[in-house]
């Protein structure tokens, strides 16, 4: 653990503790005109090339968003002033040429931005074994290890070329998880989304390597919405990754995705998300209004869908990644670590519904809030009359660090199958005196004493992300609740 | 929407009818705190499951039978068949009411000790409405989250409806350091008022002033004809270092609907314990609001519910931590057999300015047949990091181990069931203080056991 001490300093040290990922670059962008209408839909999927049925489909959305706009969701437990959704783009797209067909076409002034958020894609495709999808603003812009999946019937590439090259897929799945007419945000997803990638693994074939997208807003005044979508068939196994991040601005910028899920027979997929987004500065200007809606859908028997989470992110989070156990003997987890430093807010949870016979759920959530962050697990745990030997296991912890921040629970239960097991424990305290003094005792400075109490804290949560991830998430840790001590 | 609003125009309606035969009519700041109220659930309406707090509690049987308001009542209730409530052998002062009116002919207030005051709404607004003045402007701050700066007057819509009808209840005032021998029963008896169904509005008050010590049983039963609707409220403020247990048996009839609101002041060193036991009605709501206005003060609140056929039990809590080293501890545990639905909704906040707040709260739920359903949704809202809170909750069946256990050393299934039933419920009972009432309420609880499976 010391290790993680160490890295966080150096960290530390290189970037004065601050947001890391603050930087913007200067790179020509193509916008949409601001604002928001049929013709900025239409404007999108034209140039996007969409078929006739999504535009469609977009327009419906639309609509729908147009006719909920009076009900945009404010059961919260966060703060905002009103968003204004004239006043911003709904299409960033850096200036390029044709598609680059492999990663030596890609503009060299995007590589290096990867290569400064960390992920060199080139040496990534050479090395780590970890195929990425790159988003840029509103679209993908490179790909890595596309060949090498191929071989395996695997699909992994952004949503809108999957759009023309598996349209049957995409059309089959494309908001069987989240309805179009869903919630608010989803709702305006679904009418302007923009990319976003796409995952099929086909039967029996488990995925050789981790996936993994990584998001950048990088124009100003621009929402972000990127639609996922994997699939994993029958026996197929998958674990993608997520990051996120962008430059520090001092207005809000608004991102709303939209993840959907579907397992079939004996399929698993693992989905990860370090969330960095922009956080806003220590008073509590600018940062990232995060507002995602994440779904699984368990449809098959023995098939699993596990969330893990990382949110050290934005200004304010919204996002529930839910699993619907469908399939019987099917499995739903998730593991969330969530912080609120300075003035973030976080309301953030998970939905398990219990609909095929013998399913299980596990939920932990670590919640810590420090300085004036504020923070709220939401979860909903539903058996439903048919679930028989539903099983739930609960746990959400939350760590307040400082007098100024909250720190809230609130799970839903509901059980209409007496055969079910629940089971739900949540604890709220400081970070006790006792530990710290132990580690004081022991020669470590109060920082660095908070910092070891809190990786031990997340740990079992910390655990479940795959190895590449595990490091950078706890080096987050520990500059998100920089300054929260002392 | 609309029809709601046409419902809730009956109510306005009838409040115009009978505000000037209101007791107290006399009194500026209650004629306008009743016309504040009235127009508050003109604007309300009803609440729905759509309003949060009442997500668990569906009041359609009562909106649409559109009860009458209850009127004193003479006939229907005699001594004898009341007779298995009273509480023995206890000196005890007991006040019945019957459809929400005082009736002096069926209570037995006896020998108070000096500076305890037994009285009803009624007399008090005659010869000390300033009492009343003080408790019932505050109740209706309610509907402003002082927090949050926020107000939300929809969850408090049946608290004005109370407020604008309410001509009859207790008022219970006890001095510094009184301590009364026995408990003050409090009886409300439901009767049948004709054809359409009753709804009556009573509202108690119970003050005790410093170091004062009281134990106040409230007890709601009905006579079994009719769907009479009971819109209860007490309010209940404790002095510094005074302790008040504070019981409640809700034993509606079977087709009757209970709405039942408590509100809980506490100062500086005072103690509550509060317990409530619901197996009546067709629909039910227990809701009780506890505010921890001062340091160290310790509060449990416990509850029981106990809900078969069809019957909707619901229960919500509401407690607030406003000082520093306020202690709460919260078990609820329902059973629910047959086609019953129980729930519960508790949230505990801590303040900013509460440190070293130490609030537990606890729900288990029994689900002891196929269609019985259980909904459970505890919160906590902490406002500063000097606490220690924590909350747990289950659903399920009995313990499968544990059956098998009883099983193995020859013990029957239904009797295995029994005991194991018998001991989840038992252990919150057993936490009721006054012998007299905890025996009270194992009597009940045996007997609803042995008519379970």
């Amino acid at each position: 653990m010391s290790a993680s001490v160490e890295t966080v300093k150096s960290v530390e040290a290189a970037t004065g503790g601050e947001y890391k990922y603050g930087f913007y670059t200067d790179i020509e962008s193509e916008l949409a005109p601001k604002g928001l209408n049929k013709d900025i839909v239409r404007f999108i999927s034209a140039k996007k090339e969409e078929p006739k049925w999504l535009l469609d489909w977009r327009l419906k959305a639309f609509q729908l968003w147009l006719n909920s706009a009076a009900e945009e969701p404010g059961w919260a437990n966060v703060r905002y002033a009103p968003i204004d959704y004239q006043d911003a783009y709904y299409y960033a797209a850096p200036k390029k040429g044709e598609t680059p067909k492999s990663l030596d076409e890609v503009d060299p002034v995007l590589l290096e931005t990867y290569e400064k958020l960390g992920i060199p894609l080139k040496e990534q495709e050479l090395l780590a074994g970890v195929a990425v999808d790159a988003v840029f603003d509103s679209v993908s812009v490179a790909t890595t290890f596309k060949g090498k999946l191929g071989e395996l019937g695997i699909v992994f590439c952004p949503i809108s070329e999957a759009v023309k090259t598996h349209p049957e897929l995409v059309q089959k799945y494309l908001g069987s998880v989240v309805p179009a007419a869903d919630n608010f945000y989803a709702t305006l997803n679904s009418a302007v989304f923009s990319d976003g990638s796409f995952v099929y693994i086909p039967k029996g074939v488990r995925c050789p390597m981790e996936l993994s997208t990584y998001f950048r807003i990088n124009a100003a005044e621009t929402g972000q919405f990127e639609r996922t979508l994997i699939i994993a068939d029958v026996g197929a196994h998958v674990s993608y990754l997520e990051g996120c991040t962008a430059p520090m601005r001092s207005e809000h910028q608004l991102h709303a995705a939209v993840v959907e899920l579907v397992a079939l027979d004996d399929a698993e997929i693992k989905y990860s998300t370090v969330q960095n987004w922009y956080p806003g500065d220590k008073e509590g200007r600018g940062g990232i209004y995060n507002f995602v809606t994440k779904r699984g859908a368990c449809r098959g028997r023995n098939s699993k869908i596990s969330w893990t989470q990382v949110e050290t992110g934005s200004a304010i989070t919204w996002k529930y990644p839910s699993v619907i156990l469908q399939g019987d003997h099917s499995t739903g987890e998730f593991y969330s670590v969530a912080i609120t430093n300075n003035y973030q807010q976080a309301d953030t949870g998970t939905k398990m519904i219990h609909i095929g016979r013998n399913t299980s759920s596990t939920i932990i959530s670590k919640g810590i809030s420090a300085g004036h962050g504020q923070q709220t697990y939401r979860g909903l745990v539903r058996v439903l009359g048919k679930a028989d030997n539903a099983r739930n296991y609960t746990r959400c912890d939350s760590l307040l660090i400082g007098e100024k921040c909250g720190g809230h629970t609130v799970p839903y239960i509901e059980a209409k199958n007496r055969t079910a097991k629940i089971e739900h424990e949540a604890t709220t305290s400081k970070i006790s005196d006792d530990q710290l003094f132990y580690c004081r005792q022991r020669g470590l400075s109060d920082e660095d004493a908070v910092s070891l109490i809190v990786n031990g804290f997340c740990k079992e949560v910390l655990q479940k992300l795959p190895m590449e991830f595990a490091v950078e998430a706890q080096k987050l840790l520990g500059i998100s609740l920089e300054g929260a001590v002392g | 929407m609309s029809v709601r609003k046409h419902t809730s125009n009956v109510y306005v309606d009838r409040f115009n009818e009978v505000r000037e035969r209101l007791p107290g009519t006399a009194l500026p700041w209650l004629t306008r705190l009743r016309s504040n109220a009235i127009e508050h659930f003109a604007d309300c309406g009803f609440p729905t499951p759509r309003v949060e707090e009442w997500k668990y509690t569906n009041l359609s049987r009562i909106v649409d039978s559109q009860p009458i308001l209850a009127g004193p009542s003479v006939n229907g209730v005699n001594r004898g068949a009341l007779e298995q409530y009273f509480l023995d052998p206890m000196p005890c002062h007991r006040m019945v009411f019957v459809n929400g009116y005082f009736r002096p002919d069926l209570s037995e207030i006896g020998v108070l000790p000096a500076g305890l005051t037994i009285s009803t709404l009624e007399t008090t607004l005659d010869n000390r409405p300033e009492l009343l003045e003080a408790h019932w402007s505050d109740l209706c701050d309610l509907a402003e989250d002082r927090l949050s700066g926020k107000s939300d007057p929809k969850p408090l819509a049946m608290v004005a409806l109370n407020t604008a009808f309410a001509a009859d209840g207790a008022v219970i005032h006890l001095d510094r350091d009184v301590s009364p021998d026995g408990p003050i029963h409090l009886i409300y008896v439901a009767v049948r008022e004709g054809e359409r169904p009753a709804m009556s509005h009573p509202r108690n008050l119970v003050v005790a002033e410093s170091g004062a010590h009281a134990t106040i049983f409230e007890t709601f039963i009905g006579d079994g004809g009719g769907a009479h609707c009971s819109n209860a409220v007490t309010q209940v403020s404790a002095g510094p270092g005074a302790r008040i247990c504070h019981y409640k048996h809700q034993g509606e009839a079977p087709s009757g609907t209970h709405i039942g609101s408590s509100h809980i002041r506490l100062a500086r060193d005072s103690t509550y314990n509060g317990f409530v036991l619901s197996n009546g009605a067709h629909t039910s709501r227990n809701e009780i609001r506890v505010r921890l206005e001062e340091e160290n003060v310790v509060c449990s609140l416990d509850g029981i519910y106990l809900a078969r056929a069809q019957q909707r039990m619901d229960n919500w809590t509401r407690i607030d931590h406003m000082a520093p080293r306020g202690k709460t501890l919260e078990v609820y545990k329902g059973v629910i057999d047959e086609a019953a639905h129980g729930s519960f909704q508790g949230k505990i906040r801590v303040w900013p300015n509460a440190i070293q707040s130490d609030a537990r709260q606890l729900n288990r739920n029994l689900l002891l047949s196929e269609h019985a359903e259980a909904a459970s949704k505890p919160e906590l809202e902490i406002l500063n990091d000097e606490v220690q809170c924590a909350h747990g909750s289950t659903i399920g069946d009995l313990d499968e181990e544990s059956l098998f256990y009883l099983r193995a050393r020859g013990v029957g299934e239904a009797a295995a069931r029994r005991l194991l039933i018998d001991a989840f419920v038992g252990e919150v009972i057993d936490k009721v203080a006054d012998v007299p009432i905890r025996k009270y309420f194992r009597n009940l609880f045996n007997s609803w056991l042995s008519e379970a499976v």
